[in-house]
């Protein structure tokens, strides 16, 4: 795998604040890479270094080994997704996606054809002559990536592109995005604070937090393997048992019930079922330990034939397997 | 209880409107009245209108108003935008202070403004007449012509200017192409506030106009010196009406050129 952008030791001050710590990251060609952080991680401002719109305090960042900083954004190659979309309301959905094209001197005849295949891909043939206000929230959101991707740039950059999005909508596109970023091979640089769209869609994900990457790995491994307590909270749910100087991370998945007496692990803990909440395919349970002030979290999934209620005294347990060690 | 109380509401409309126009349908009415005397209808006639056109000092005090209007708030366009443009890209403190420095001549009194002005002008040795007259309106017009395109810059956010830079457009391209289009309304309701201020403004023009360069509402207030005349009276029917006509056309303008923007 080749490194289209690396970012080399990347700091960003505000007014003396420090928003982004230095920072490096390598990101490879044709990946889905996702900054996911909670508001105010500095995964936007690490973006908005990318792209240009911010100037970094100190470090490098380098496009396919050539040295990016100073250089103004409407010469990087590459395009962003802006979260509102940020359409030019006052041009119709062919002047919005043909505009990079027109600033980059590209002939008429090749902005035809460009503009026909992109307008297909996206399937807004039939909007074309509509202006920005005219369109669904979904609509818009097709014409600021076809509006992007015509350019065929290097890398593309999408500033939670489906925040402003509803549910359903969201989970749809969210496919509809991985699909046409496999099938373009460009490389997607995506920020969102939605795990499960972090989860869906990554090739790779950097969990930020206070302007650091905690962690950078695959969902999978992010998800069962977290390297640090921040991870391994803010990434699904999780049960933390600190014991003396060890932190243990359990999911509540992995979490056995058994009845009292029976069980077997290695763990002892027993507990009352405080709460049973049904999901559908599966049960959250809420167990209060007794040995300490703790509640446990277990996911008992529908047909297991184990019925358990409010105020059955149980013991839990996991395979050691399942256990995450976490560094203090 | 609903019909009723609906009534009294729009009864009560009916009333401010009256309470606005009346002085004005007044004048209006009496520019047609055919009695030199104010207080008496005698019977509808154009001769006052007529008579208007032929007297060559009004014609004079039109051109004049025409011309210092239309130069003093091209310029006040033109140096507004500019300057509203620039402030923009100011820190937020510098931004406040300037913008405060801008607005503070729309709270001055007038009649200060006037005095400061002639003051200035004598001092450099400046002749009055239409050259200080103009600057005089483009300092009083521009900071209103601010105020509307700052508005509509603040409105419109940055991510529209950063789109189009990401899409390639230089900071040149940019103005033209997103910037400029997208404030237009703006620029244009800039423009024909100016014209409007300049047309109407009296006190100011008072304190800096020379012997000829007499405006329309100068000419005017020497008219009433000797008495309100029916002249008088359809002068300012005239006025009124551009002004009215002039607010449609912008309106108008405005409306048509959010649409169809070409390049």
């Amino acid at each position: 795998m080749k490194t289209i952008i690396h970012l080399d030791t990347i700091e960003k001050q505000f007014a003396g604040n420090v928003v982004v710590p230095p920072l490096s990251l390598s990101i490879e060609e044709g990946e889905f890479l996702t900054l996911l952080g909670p508001s105010g991680c500095g995964k936007t401002t690490l973006l908005r270094m990318i792209a240009g719109f911010e100037e970094q305090t100190s470090g490098e960042i380098y496009l396919d080994e050539k040295l990016l900083s100073h250089i103004p954004p409407y010469q990087r190659d590459m395009n962003m997704v802006f979260q509102q979309y940020a359409l030019f309301p006052h041009m119709t959905v062919e002047q919005n996606i043909l505009f990079g094209l027109k600033m980059k001197k590209v002939s008429t005849a090749e902005q035809k054809k460009r503009l026909e295949e992109v307008l297909q891909y996206v399937q807004l043939t039939e909007l074309r002559s509509r202006t920005p206000k005219q369109l669904s929230g979904g609509q818009q959101q097709r014409v600021a990536i076809a509006r992007a991707i015509i350019n065929n740039p290097r890398v593309l950059l999408l500033d939670e592109p489906l925040g402003a999005l509803d549910y359903q909508l969201r989970k749809s596109l969210q496919l509809e995005l991985k699909n046409l970023q496999k099938n373009l091979g460009i490389t997607f640089i995506y920020v969102t604070h939605d795990q499960e769209e972090a989860m869906a869609m990554s090739d790779r994900i950097a969990v930020m937090n206070k302007g650091r990457i905690e962690q950078i790995a695959s969902p999978a491994e992010i998800y069962n393997t977290p390297q640090t307590l921040f991870v391994a909270t803010f990434i699904g749910e999780n049960n933390i048992f600190r014991d003396g100087g060890t932190i243990t991370a359990v999911r509540p998945e992995k979490i056995k019930l058994y009845q009292r007496g029976e069980q077997t692990d290695k763990h002892k803990k027993t507990g009352r079922i405080t709460d049973v909440v049904f999901l559908g395919n599966l049960r959250k349970l809420y167990i209060r330990l007794d040995s300490r002030d703790m509640t446990v979290m277990a996911h008992q999934y529908a047909g297991d034939g184990l019925d358990w209620q409010v105020d059955n005294h149980v013991a839990i347990g996991w395979a050691q397997t399942d256990e995450v060690i976490l560094p203090c | 209880m609903n019909t009723r109380r609906r009534h009294i509401l729009s009864g009560y409309s009916w009333l401010m409107l009256v309470f606005l126009y009346l002085p004005i349908a007044i004048l209006v009415l009496y520019s047609f009245n055919d009695s030199r005397i104010n207080a008496v209808w005698s019977g509808f006639t154009w001769k006052w209108y007529i008579s208007l056109f032929d007297n060559r000092q009004v014609m004079q005090a039109l051109a004049n108003s025409l011309t210092i209007g239309v130069i003093s708030s091209i310029l006040a366009t033109v140096l507004g935008t500019a300057a509203s443009l620039a402030i923009k890209h100011y820190s937020l403190k510098w931004r406040n202070i300037v913008n405060g420095l801008i607005y503070l001549p729309i709270v001055i009194p007038e009649i200060m403004m006037g005095l400061a002005l002639l003051v200035l002008f004598s001092q450099i040795h400046m002749e009055l007449g239409k050259a200080t007259l103009i600057m005089a309106h483009v300092t009083f017009s521009m900071p209103y012509v601010m105020v509307i395109i700052s508005g509509r810059l603040a409105d419109m956010g940055k991510d529209l200017e950063e789109a189009a830079q990401d899409l390639g457009a230089t900071p040149w391209e940019t103005l033209r192409y997103v910037t400029l289009p997208l404030i237009m309304p703006g620029i244009v309701a800039g423009f024909l506030m100016s014209f409007t201020l300049s047309l109407d403004d009296f006190i100011i023009s008072f304190f800096v106009a020379g012997p000829n360069s007499t405006t329309l509402p100068l000419y005017i207030y020497g008219l009433v010196k000797r008495g309100v005349s029916p002249e008088v009276n359809a002068l300012s029917t005239l006025l009124i009406v551009s002004t009215v006509l002039l607010v449609i056309v912008a309106e108008l303008f405005r409306r048509k050129d959010s649409k169809t923007i070409t390049y």
